[in-house]
């Protein structure tokens, strides 16, 4: 046996202990803003959130082949990466509900933040965590809470990009848009989601730029 | 990325744990080990935005380690480089291993850690973790030439250093 050899059967002879248990929580309790501690006071929230990651993991998502293309959760959206996408998409269907947005805020339970520059909607949608709005120009963005479980898959071929001014991700391409719960689909055109507050919003029907200059001005 | 999901970032961190936890003890952080790869994973999110889309991230994340490991170390390190060499080894060599014998593997750890450092580092990540030349390369931050002829180097200290060269068994 070679020198490589022996030094890898040494490497892997040493016994590492398992890893602390906590870790898993502690990091995400850190990174999603919790009160910053090195140890979790609460083992039970520990616990659960633990816990919920593994149901998470287990209920949604493939093998994680470790990049980040192919893990990406943006809040309620996750997107996940396929082989072929198609090369059009319709226009976003549009919002026909009537609600005024007081009424929107009521039924989700969330004040829905709206892009100033759009001036008034014409059409409302809500449900539970959930508004739609629309506008005559055919501009649709949709606003939910984020849980741990996607509301939605996007299955993009290519051209996901960050686009730094905004926190947000750029979907350049038409895409399936998977709503989970309902195993329904559609295909997208380009869309930009973001989230801000533990709301995920999407916005879908107009070019990049503009959609950035949007959601900078949505609130 | 503020908008990354952490339910995800949970799935990353339970499968890089342990290759995590592995790297910090070969580059010694010790009784830090727990707190150094926690660091890390915060850290690793924290600068998702600058992460290269379609790259690994296993190297990346292990680079990371590797850097909290050395700020461990270094903090801690009011210990002279002698007593570290006599002071006695803290990691447990499996006894049940049969290819090679403990008695060769501990004098192979000593051999190892006695290298400078540069050259400790190429050899724990390339042989003791067993990490590809590309990966090893992306973890220490250097060349891949660098790697190479770093590592050529130190297998031959690490030739001239061990009792019995190479023994044929």
């Amino acid at each position: 046996m070679n020198l490589d050899d022996e030094l890898r059967v040494l490497g892997r002879s040493v016994v590492v202990p398992p890893v602390d248990e906590e870790l898993t929580a502690a990091v995400l309790s850190r990174v999603a803003g919790a009160p910053v501690r090195k140890r979790l006071r609460d083992r039970w929230r520990a616990f659960l959130a633990g816990f919920l990651v593994l149901i998470a993991g287990a209920a949604l998502t493939p093998p994680v082949r470790a990049t980040v293309a192919e893990w990406l959760h943006i809040g309620g959206v996750q997107a996940v990466p396929v082989g072929t996408a198609p090369t059009s998409a319709p226009t976003a269907p549009p919002v026909t509900g009537k609600l005024t947005l007081q009424d929107a805020a009521r039924v989700a339970g969330f004040k829905p933040a709206v892009p100033a520059a759009l001036g008034a909607p014409a059409g409302v949608e809500a449900s539970s965590g959930f508004i739609a709005i629309g506008w005559a120009n055919g501009v649709r963005l949709e606003q939910f809470h984020s849980e741990v479980h996607p509301l939605y898959w996007k299955k993009y071929y290519n051209g996901l990009e960050y686009v730094h001014e905004v926190d947000a991700f750029w979907f350049a391409t038409p895409h399936e848009l998977v709503l989970v719960n309902e195993q329904r689909v559609r295909i997208a055109g380009p869309t930009l989601v973001w989230v801000r507050g533990g709301v995920t919003f999407r916005l879908e029907g107009v070019d990049k730029a503009r959609a950035v200059e949007l959601a900078r001005g949505t609130s | 990325m503020r908008g990354g999901d952490s339910a995800a970032y949970g799935e990353l961190v339970v499968r890089h744990a342990p290759v995590a936890k592995r790297t910090a003890v070969f580059l010694g952080a010790g009784a830090d080990t727990d707190d150094v790869v926690q660091e890390a994973f915060v850290k690793a999110y924290r600068a998702l935005g600058g992460f290269r889309d379609g790259a690994s991230f296993r190297p990346w994340l292990l680079r990371i380690v590797a850097n909290e490991t050395r700020n461990v170390v270094r903090a801690r390190g009011r210990r002279s480089r002698r007593e570290e060499l006599a002071a006695p080894l803290d990691v447990v060599l499996d006894p049940a291993e049969q290819a090679v014998s403990l008695e060769r593997r501990t004098e192979l750890l000593k051999a190892v850690r006695a290298l400078p450092e540069q050259m400790r580092l190429v050899v724990t990540c390339r042989y003791l973790l067993d990490l590809d030349e590309q990966e090893t390369a992306a973890v220490l931050g250097w060349p891949r030439g660098t790697v190479k002829s770093r590592l050529h180097r130190a297998i031959g200290r690490l030739r001239d250093a061990l009792p019995d060269k190479e023994v044929q068994r």
